[in-house]
């Protein structure tokens, strides 16, 4: 059988303890925001976004779980989270970071999560609407920022699809 | 893992300790919930699950804690390596292959996750498979053994894992600190698609070589 050796080697890569120059710092982190929301502010819609963090005075921090996530615990915390995997991946931390303004932005509006009181079915309808809210923006970026042909190797909406987002952004093209 | 939710008082006194960290993540108390459990290669160190069940979607973060210090799981074998130098390792035979689970859980690679394939044979990991490509994996599948090598102080666990969407019949070595290296990597099987679920799987038996 043929033997991948690149995928077995990247195997104990990941099981070997890192070095201190390999470790994320906080400026490193800084550097990585930075550059994520110079994307971002690249497409129409994601300026509207990106104009919140200086509007708003918002603090984005980056920190490193097993998850490609976002975090919204209060008003003024901003959490991108990135898995081991996408560490370093500047696109998919600009498509997480433009997830995590349009929560804020969506609950500066009013829209916001249900009450722990409320019945399910209102939970399920608050939560479909925002995502799909969420999404559409998502997909506008994404689908501008490939039109603007600025990264010819890379598909945003590519990178939208992997973070398990496909009928979203099928949608998005039948309708474009 | 066996997790107990911690009451809220005790929940509370770990999210204030978070709290005072310059690095903390925050997590408000009212809608926080904080899971612990016990590790048995570990003295005094546990890990807590922490869930946030008022965003979307709920955020979860895992630290191992002494109590006193706090270390955030981020993906890499790292921070548990950095536990690992504090601690008295209660590494045997008995608990080598739930030590190797709880890395594996926790340590993802370029690829994606690591699993130590237990049962091959369970449905919940065979589900997704043609019928053709059951018979594969479990004529590929070599079972758990393990070994204890007092000269060079590591444990050997022989075994088949996934990873990178390939079963990978392999040799793990551990030293008694608990560092990993992957050895004797054999390609067995590609374009294995393993379902979400499948590190939920508990191991039942090891053979001794």
């Amino acid at each position: 059988m043929e033997n991948n050796k690149e995928s077995l080697d990247s195997l104990n890569n990941a099981l070997r303890p890192l070095s201190n120059f390999e470790k994320p710092s906080e400026q490193s982190n800084a550097d990585m925001i930075s550059e994520a929301l110079k994307i971002l502010e690249m497409s129409v819609e994601g300026q509207k976004l990106f104009n919140l963090v200086g509007a708003e005075d918002l603090s984005i921090k980056l920190i490193y779980t097993s998850e490609d996530t976002t975090y919204l615990p209060s008003k003024k915390e901003l959490y991108v989270s990135l898995s081991n995997k996408n560490r370093k991946d500047i696109p998919i931390l600009m498509i997480l970071i433009a997830s995590l303004l349009k929560d804020y932005e969506q609950e500066k509006s009013g829209k916001l999560l249900a009450n722990s009181t409320d019945p399910v079915e209102k939970h399920i309808k608050i939560a479909v609407e925002k995502q799909a809210d969420k999404l559409a923006s998502l997909c506008a970026i994404a689908y501008e920022l490939d039109e603007l042909k600025l990264y010819p190797e890379y598909s945003f909406l590519d990178v939208l699809k992997n973070l398990g987002h496909n009928e979203a952004v099928d949608i998005f093209i039948n309708n474009v | 893992m066996k997790w107990k939710k911690l009451k809220r008082e005790d929940s509370h006194e770990v999210l204030d300790k978070l709290k005072s960290r310059s690095d903390a993540v925050v997590f408000s108390k009212s809608s926080t919930e904080v899971l612990v459990c016990n590790l048995s290669f570990y003295e005094e160190f546990k890990l807590y699950k922490l869930t946030n069940y008022m965003t979307l979607p709920c955020f979860v973060m895992y630290y191992l804690s002494n109590g006193t210090d706090f270390y955030a799981m981020d993906g890499t074998a790292s921070q548990i390596y950095k536990v690992n130098d504090l601690e008295f390792m209660n590494l045997n035979t008995d608990n080598i292959i739930q030590y190797v689970d709880f890395v594996f859980e926790n340590a993802e690679g370029d690829d994606g996750d690591i699993f130590l394939i237990h049962q091959p044979e369970n449905p919940n990991f065979m589900k997704s498979m043609s019928e053709a490509y059951r018979k594969n994996v479990i004529e590929h599948y070599h079972p758990i053994q393990i070994k204890e090598d007092e000269i060079n102080r590591v444990f050997l666990v022989h075994g088949t894992l996934y990873y990178g969407h390939s079963l990978i019949s392999a040799t793990i070595q551990i030293t008694k600190k608990g560092i990993i290296t992957v050895k004797n990597q054999k390609l067995l099987l590609k374009g294995v698609h393993m379902p979400n679920e499948a590190d939920q799987y508990s191991w039942i038996s090891g053979e001794k070589l």
